[in-house]
Parts: C-alpha cells; sequence; structure tokens
C-alpha cells in the first residue's frame, strides 16, 4: 500500500498535466502534491472491489518487496484482471488461482524475450519506451525489468506493461465474478514452493470507480474552468482509481464526445480536482463529462454530464498607441488596433486642463471596431485637453483607458463678426457700443477699435471684453471730442485669437462746446496813429477763426474790427483807433461750429507823449526890478503855450512864473530877484513839455 | 484506454514545478523519472529523424541560451548596463535564428522541436515554434489553435498576431485574416508581411483610400518611422496622386531624416 501511495505521489509529481493548473496568476508555493493522508479517511470510501489477505505458506521469508505486495482486481464485461504490485523475485514466479480451485495463470514472470516485448506492448510501446528512456528492446526490456520505480510507474499505467513485467494475470472466464476470490502465489520455479501467497476478492463486478461528484463548470477569462469532487483514497484495496480523464462535446452538433486530454489527470486529494478548458469559443455551449481511471489504465464508466456556454469575461486589452492631432478648430485623435479579435468598438473620454479636472465622455454610441480615430470638433483653440480610449468587446467587456494623449487645440479660422452693433452717446460724451454675439460658437470676447475719421486708429480694450456693449470714455473720462465723428469697429475674438472681419458703426459727436479763449492778446498802438491787436491761438483743436471787438470807453456796443482765420497771422490791426480814449479789445475764438469762446481782452489807451521842441534863442534883459524875457517861435502844432520858470540860483528849484499863450514869444517879470535865472518852456496840449535848456540870467539894459 | 505519456507527464511536471518557482525540483524530477528524450518518438509520428545531430546540438544550445538570456533580461530589465543588455539582446537574435533553421527550415525541423520539448518543456518560445511548424506542415487549422491559445497569454506578441493571420490565410478565412493583418500592423507598423497583405486585398477590393488612412493614422502614431512615409508614397502613387506623393518625398528629403 505504501508503494502504491508512494506511486500515486510520485505521478501526481510527474504527471500533472499542465491544464490541471491555472496558468494565472502564479499560484502560492507549495509542495509537491500528495494522494492521500498519512492515515487514511475512514469515510467516505467506494465500494471495494477487492480484498486482499497476504499470509506467509513458507517459513523462509520472501524479498520484502513481495511480503508487502498485493493484488488489484479490476473486472471488466469479460474478464477479471488481476494485477499484482510486485515483481516475482529471480528464481520465482507468480501462479494465480481462483477461489473455486481454477489456476487462471501460473509461471507469470517478467518477458525475456526482447523480440516479444515491442509486439506485447503493442500500444502502450511510446509509453514504456518513454518510461525506461530506451530506444531499443532490449534496453527496454531490461529497464523495466530492473528499475522498480519504472515498471511499478508502468504497471499502474498499463496493463499491457503489467503483463510484459510479469505481474498481470487475466481470468477470462470468472464466470459469476462478484464474490469471486483470487489468490496469488509465489512459486519458487526450483522447487515448486510457495514462498508468499495473497488473497483478493472482487466485491463487484465489473470494477467501478466511486462517481464523479459535484462537477461545476465556469466560464472564466481563461476558458471553462471545471471543478468536481471526488473522495479521497481510503487505502483499500478496491480503490483503484488513479485518475481522470475530461471529455467534452458539443451542445449542438453531432455531441460525440471527445477526450480533451490524452494524459489522465492524476488523483490528487490534496487539492480540488479541476480542469481547465481553455479551448472554447466565445458563445459556444459544451458539454462536459469526467472519467475515472483504474489501475492499469481501464477508464471507467463516465460520471454525469454538464452542459456549460462560454462566456467572454476576458475584457479587451487597451489601445497601445495613440496620438492627437490639432487642426484647425479641431483635434484627430487616433489609436492602434488592441489585438484582441473580438474588439466592437471604442469609447473616448476628454478632458480639459491638468489631471484635477473630470473626463467628459464624448461618444454615446461605440465607435466602430474599423473606425480607430475620433474627431473632436468641440474644442476650443488655445485650450489643452487629454484624451482617452478604451477597447469594448462583443461580450461587453470594457477594457482600461489607455494612456491620455494631450494636445492644445489649435484654430485659424476667425469667428463670424458681432452683429446688429449700435453706438448711444450719453452724457460727458460717453458712448456706449453694444452689439450681438455671432452664431460663432468660440467667442471668447471683443476687441473695439476707434478712429476720428481720416485718422489713426485705437483699440480701446486691453484683453477682450466678453460682454456685448463697451462704454468708451475716451481718455481719462473725459469723454469724446466734440465735433469729431469717429468710426468705431467691433471684432469678435476666439480663444485662438483669432479675429473676425469689423463690425462698423460711424458716430458723430455734435460740437457744443465752446473753444478755449485765444491766449496772450496784445493791443499795441501809437498815438495819432493804428492799434494791432495779436494773440497766441487757442488750445482748442477746432477752432475755426477769431473775432476782434473794441469797445471804447464811454459807448457799449463793441465795434468788430476784424477776423482772422487759423492758418493766417493771428493779428489785426484797428486803424480808427481813437486817441486818448481808452479801448478794449476782446479777441473770441469760433470753433468750427460756431462756438464761440469767451473773450480774451487787452486795453488800450492812445495818448500823446511827444514832447514839443525847446524854445531856442531866449534871451533876458533887466530893467530895474522888471526883467523881460522872449524867445524863438517853438513849430508845434498842438502847442499850448509856453512855460516861464524861474529859480534864484543854480541850485533852486524851478518854479513856474508864468505862462504864455502860443503866439506870445514874451514876458516880463515884473518882480524878479536880483539873482534870478529862468527857464522856457514849450508846453502841447497833453501836458507834454520841451526838454529843458539852460537857464539864461538876464542882462541889463536894452535887449 | 490510458495513453498517458510519460514523458509527457514529466515535461508537465517540470511546467508545473516551474510555475511555483523551483525549476531545479522540476528538472530533476523530469532528469530522474525520464530523463533524456529519445528520437523514437518522432519516428514513431512519422517525421523524418533527426539524422543530423548538429542540428539538433545547435537547437538545444540555442535555446539554453535563449532561456539564459531571457532570464537575464527579466532580471535586468531595470539595469542602466546598455552594454550587457545589447549584449544580450544579440545572443537573443543569434538563438532565435539558430531555432529558427533548426526547427522551421529543415525537414527534420519536426523531430528537433519534439526533443526540445521534451528537454525544456517550461520554454513558450517552443509552443510558438510548434505552432509555426503546425503551419509550416500544413495544418492551419491546428496552428490557428496553437496561436490563439498563446495570445491569450501574451496578446500584443506581434509574432503570435503575425501567426494567426498566416494560419487565417492559409485557411481563406478572408474577412478574419484582413482584420488579423490589421492587427499585426497596427502592433508592428514596419511589418512588411502585414502591409503587403492588407495592400493586396485593398488593391483587390478598390480601397487603397482607406489603407491610405490607415496609414496616415499609424504615421501620426509613429512619426519616428520612416518605413510609413515610403509606404504613403507607395500607397499615394497607386491612388493617382503623385504630386502628393512627390510632397512626401520632398519632405522627407528636407527633413535630411
Amino acid at each position: 500500500m505504501r508503494r502504491l501511495i508512494a506511486l500515486l505521489l510520485l505521478l501526481a509529481i510527474t504527471a500533472m498535466p499542465l491544464g490541471a493548473q491555472t496558468p494565472a496568476p502564479r499560484p502560492p508555493a507549495r509542495r509537491p502534491v500528495v494522494t492521500r493522508p498519512a492515515t487514511p479517511a475512514p469515510a467516505p470510501a467506494p465500494a471495494p472491489t477487492a480484498t486482499t489477505a497476504p499470509a506467509r505458506e513458507t517459513s523462509e521469508p520472501p524479498a520484502r518487496e513481495v511480503a508487502r505486495s498485493k493484488l488489484f482486481l479490476i473486472a471488466r464485461a469479460d474478464s477479471v484482471y488481476i494485477v499484482i504490485d510486485s515483481m516475482a523475485p529471480r528464481g520465482h514466479s507468480w501462479r494465480v488461482t481462483r477461489s473455486d480451485g481454477v489456476v487462471v495463470a501460473e509461471g507469470i514472470e517478467p518477458e525475456r524475450s526482447a523480440d516479444r516485448v515491442t509486439e506485447q506492448l503493442g500500444e502502450d510501446l511510446p509509453l514504456a519506451r518513454r518510461l525506461t528512456r530506451a530506444d531499443d528492446a532490449v534496453t527496454l526490456l531490461r529497464r523495466l525489468n530492473s528499475d522498480r520505480a519504472v515498471s511499478y510507474t508502468g504497471l499502474l499505467l498499463s496493463r499491457r506493461i503489467a503483463a510484459v513485467t510479469g505481474r498481470l494475470a487475466v481470468d477470462g472466464a470468472p464466470g459469476r465474478v462478484a464474490g469471486v476470490s483470487y489468490r496469488a502465489e509465489l512459486v519458487r520455479r526450483i522447487d515448486g514452493v510457495v514462498r508468499a501467497s495473497f488473497a483478493a476478492t472482487l466485491r463487484a463486478a465489473p470494477s467501478i470507480a466511486a462517481p464523479v461528484t459535484a462537477l461545476v463548470a465556469t466560464p472564466v477569462i481563461e476558458g471553462i474552468q471545471l471543478r468536481w469532487r471526488y473522495p479521497r483514497y481510503t487505502g483499500e484495496p478496491g480503490d483503484v482509481t488513479i485518475g481522470f480523464l475530461v471529455e467534452r462535446s458539443a451542445a449542438a452538433g453531432d455531441g460525440e464526445w471527445r477526450p480533451l486530454i490524452a494524459d489522465p489527470l492524476i488523483r490528487d486529494d490534496s487539492r480540488t480536482p479541476g480542469w481547465l478548458d481553455p479551448d472554447v469559443t466565445d458563445g459556444a455551449a459544451y458539454r462536459y463529462r469526467i472519467v475515472p481511471v483504474l489501475v492499469g489504465g481501464f477508464a471507467t464508466e463516465p460520471g454525469a454530464a454538464l452542459a456549460v456556454t462560454m462566456r467572454d469575461r476576458l475584457p479587451p486589452l487597451a489601445p497601445l498607441d495613440a496620438a492627437a492631432e490639432a487642426l484647425d478648430g479641431r483635434v484627430r485623435i487616433v489609436w492602434s488596433l488592441p489585438p484582441d479579435a473580438d474588439v466592437d468598438g471604442f469609447h473616448i473620454e476628454r478632458r480639459k486642463g491638468g489631471s484635477d479636472s473630470t473626463w467628459t465622455r464624448l461618444t454615446t454610441t461605440r465607435i466602430p471596431a474599423t473606425t480607430l480615430e475620433y474627431t473632436d470638433s468641440t474644442v476650443r483653440g488655445g485650450s489643452i485637453y487629454a484624451w482617452h480610449v478604451r477597447a469594448i468587446d462583443r461580450a461587453g467587456n470594457v477594457s482600461p483607458w489607455n494612456t491620455p494623449v494631450t494636445t492644445r487645440a489649435d484654430e485659424r479660422t476667425p469667428p463670424d463678426a458681432p452683429l446688429s452693433a449700435t453706438a448711444t452717446l450719453g452724457a460727458g460724451r460717453r458712448a456706449t457700443y453694444s452689439w450681438k454675439p455671432p452664431a460663432t460658437r468660440d467667442v471668447a470676447g471683443y476687441h473695439i477699435f476707434r478712429a476720428p475719421v481720416g485718422g489713426a486708429s485705437v483699440r480701446l480694450t486691453g484683453t477682450p471684453v466678453p460682454a456685448t456693449s463697451f462704454v468708451d470714455s475716451a481718455a481719462a473720462g473725459a469723454g469724446l471730442m466734440p465735433g469729431i465723428t469717429y468710426r468705431v469697429e467691433i471684432v469678435s475674438v476666439d480663444s485662438s485669437t483669432n479675429q473676425s472681419p469689423a463690425t462698423v458703426i460711424m458716430l458723430a459727436v455734435p460740437d457744443d462746446e465752446p473753444p478755449e479763449p485765444a491766449r496772450l492778446v496784445r493791443a499795441q498802438g501809437r498815438f495819432g496813429g493804428s492799434v494791432t491787436v495779436t494773440w497766441t491761438s487757442s488750445t482748442s483743436l477746432d477752432v475755426a477763426s477769431y473775432d476782434v471787438e473794441v469797445t471804447e470807453q464811454g459807448t457799449k456796443a463793441p465795434r468788430s474790427i476784424g477776423r482772422a482765420g487759423v492758418r493766417g497771422p493771428l493779428m489785426v490791426v484797428d486803424t480808427a483807433a481813437e486817441d486818448g480814449t481808452a479801448l478794449r479789445y476782446a479777441v473770441v475764438a469760433v470753433d468750427s461750429a460756431g462756438n464761440r469762446s469767451p473773450v480774451a481782452v487787452d486795453t488800450l489807451t492812445l495818448v500823446d507823449e511827444e514832447r514839443p521842441s525847446a524854445p531856442r534863442a531866449v534871451w533876458a534883459v533887466r530893467k530895474g526890478p522888471l526883467v523881460r524875457l522872449g524867445w524863438e517861435r517853438v513849430m508845434s502844432r498842438d502847442l499850448a503855450g509856453y512855460v516861464v520858470l524861474r529859480a534864484a540860483s543854480l541850485r533852486d528849484t524851478l518854479e513856474e512864473v508864468g505862462r504864455t499863450a502860443p503866439g506870445v514869444r514874451e514876458f516880463v517879470d515884473r518882480a524878479a530877484p536880483p539873482s534870478v535865472y529862468y527857464a522856457i518852456r514849450a508846453v502841447d496840449t497833453s501836458g507834454n513839455t520841451s526838454i529843458p535848456q539852460p537857464l539864461v540870467t538876464p542882462v541889463t539894459g536894452e535887449p | 484506454m490510458v495513453t498517458l505519456l510519460a514523458g509527457l507527464a514529466a515535461s508537465q511536471c517540470a511546467v508545473a514545478t516551474l510555475a511555483y518557482g523551483d525549476p531545479p525540483r522540476a528538472v530533476a524530477i523530469a532528469g530522474r523519472r525520464l530523463s533524456e528524450p529519445t528520437m523514437t518518438d518522432a519516428m514513431a509520428a512519422g517525421a523524418p529523424a533527426v539524422a543530423d545531430t548538429s542540428v539538433a546540438t545547435r537547437a538545444r544550445e540555442a535555446l539554453r541560451a535563449l532561456e539564459l538570456v531571457e532570464t537575464g533580461l527579466a532580471v535586468k530589465r531595470d539595469s542602466t548596463d546598455i552594454t550587457r543588455r545589447s549584449e544580450q539582446r544579440r545572443l537573443l537574435d543569434a538563438a532565435r535564428a539558430v531555432l529558427d533553421t533548426a526547427i522551421l527550415r529543415v525537414p527534420e525541423g519536426r523531430a528537433t522541436l519534439a526533443v526540445l520539448q521534451r528537454e525544456y518543456p517550461g520554454a513558450a518560445l517552443l509552443r510558438e515554434y510548434e505552432a509555426w511548424r503546425l503551419l509550416a506542415d500544413g495544418n492551419p487549422l491546428e496552428a490557428l489553435g496553437r496561436f490563439e491559445g498563446l495570445l491569450r497569454a501574451q496578446r500584443r506578441s506581434t509574432p503570435l498576431l503575425r501567426g494567426r493571420a498566416h494560419a487565417l490565410d492559409a485557411l481563406h478565412r478572408e474577412p478574419d485574416a484582413t482584420d488579423a493583418w490589421r492587427r499585426v500592423l497596427d502592433g508592428a507598423p514596419g511589418d512588411g508581411d502585414a502591409f503587403d497583405a492588407l495592400w493586396g486585398r485593398h488593391t483587390a477590393a478598390g480601397t487603397l483610400a482607406e489603407l491610405h488612412r490607415t496609414v496616415i493614422r499609424l504615421r501620426l502614431l509613429h512619426p519616428s518611422d520612416t518605413t510609413l512615409l515610403g509606404r504613403e508614397v507607395r500607397v499615394l502613387q497607386a491612388l493617382g496622386l503623385p504630386d502628393s506623393a512627390a510632397a512626401i518625398v520632398q519632405r522627407f528629403q528636407g527633413d535630411g531624416t
């Protein structure tokens, strides 16, 4: 029994088909499997088909292996196979007798002829060759007979190897087999002495294996995973199941059962028996059944069949490569086709900006699997976006999202121009421009340009204004220039800074503001002559001319003396100025709209400041207390007369002692002091006196 | 009839134990139980025996080198030792060339493959070679199953995708074959077989414009691949757009790439 266990253990280790393992993920490390516990489990045990009763019949102990031998009885429909689990020692052979005394076989010993061994092995020859690692029959036979492990393995796997190695007897006419017993006797060839014997009773015919229970078939990613249960190995002689075969048939069609594996899965009590069938088609229905395999390689009746439909649980792979190409106003995203053949379509998501933003699904229906690109026309130029794609297969499994691709959207098509633009002039000559947004989707704002007609244009907006109106207060809030007609242009700006054609408004600002007055008004003139009025220009730019008026003292109505244009000399001449009259000259700037500025004024009075000539040839004659003075005539048209001045000495102040009419050229001083000096001054009508001349002292005598 | 092939069982054991991360034990078990394989199996299967043992020997050495290199690559994948990795890559290529010859290009390749599979039951590469060998032996249906089975574990493997496409071609499963070649081309845009296969199909169907879109898309995905430029020129010329083709050539020359 220990040998059986050991060999089953060995088989479990060496013959575990790969498919019995779950390919991935990697299972935890485990020790090699064992097929039975150290102590056989008490229950449940299959009904034994045979019992073994070893008995010592001679005093000479047989070989130790023989002492532990036993019989396996496998009853088939027409025969009972008696398998002896040890080889007869040299010089011995086995004899098998039935309980009714019939010798089933005798002289059973290993085959010694290499010529016959290949014929006896038949279809199990390749197995024998692999077991023995022998190419030729001689070596094969030698190793089968000498390597106990090899021959024992062969015994369990193949009844033909059991026969070649001298451990098989076949009872071809067992009659009523249930309850029949067989005894194997080790007979020494030289004297026929039975060295050892073993008996076993067949409890059931044909031999049956415990049924497979709880068969479950589960579609998994890798295929269909089969699991079933089987009783633990009991160690009873009748428990001769060594493994399982898995068979499958299509649920539809001929229903023919086909083995999935050529090699039985070794019975392994340490794990739930199972098999992964990877060769399945999604959506196809299959039936499975498990066939227990007995010692000697006998297949038994299969268990109940189980039908299952494969469902695709394997999600497709995400597209490995993806790229984004920024086009005009849209972005084209392309990706590679995943290798999975059942990819049915794709979904794509987009997010704007950094990784903290959320993804937005762009597709409501799947992009077909044959279309490996998507054009995102909802981007805004200048913004950075990321897209990721995932695949969906026909079963609805979805792949992970692929690595996002990122690009900056581009926009080269300008937006449409604003609509229905108007301008309204308000208080303080502040203009309000209003418009309606265009139908273009991507409008980030508007720029406003203003220019006086014929002048240079100025952009009023630093950055595009998102509103649809704008208040133009001109520079420093001073309002627009009066009297100017402006050309106002409004353009739409998209997020890529593309500008639309301009929507133009003409805005005429009425001129209701007087211009600034003229500066530095000067009125200059000579007595008896004209008055010239000059000034500098007004600071107002729209002054068209200057009106100059004069108001004479004593009159109320001003008198216009002329108009000067802005391009000529800023000067007018008043030829009618009246001498000696206070004159008030006013200059008024007149703009192009006729507005008149405050007056700028200068006043002037024309006075005579010219001295008359000094009288010449002044003489003075004293005659007593009388002093007679005389002088030559002074020629002056406004001569008013002469003034006679007198001083007692040269240091004294001259004092007027008399005046004469213009035609009188003599004067008599009747109270002249003894020492006296005289001066004669001509005086005009404006009070101007002639330049002082040297003083004259009188002489005595006749002039 | 139980036909448990002990040799295969040993291989399975080795595979299973390798999966548990204990190769020495797997080798020991397989070696102790069944050790060296024989040529008899191949002969029994009707394949020519490995008459030239040097071929098998070279293939065996190549496979050993391959496994060592692959292990090294796996270990050193994060290594910055470029020289070492380059040398490993060279060995890898050389080993695959030897295996290509030994398994696929000589009549006894089938037997050689059987030998190698018993010696290196855990080598996934041999399963791939087995599929190719089946294809070469005129068994595309079986080969397709093998390729698809391998693709379950290595879904992005270009050689496997190519094998699947070849198998579908051989089976004349036209829509599936075209789709398979498209997947090959997407995974390996420089693959000449895939492009030629699609070229032939689109030319016959008069749908070269679709191939043009594919090439443009691949150029976006792989902008540094100059092969795709040449292909676009070829497609444009076939579409009767020589000016567009010339523009691409000029740009190609202008870039100096």
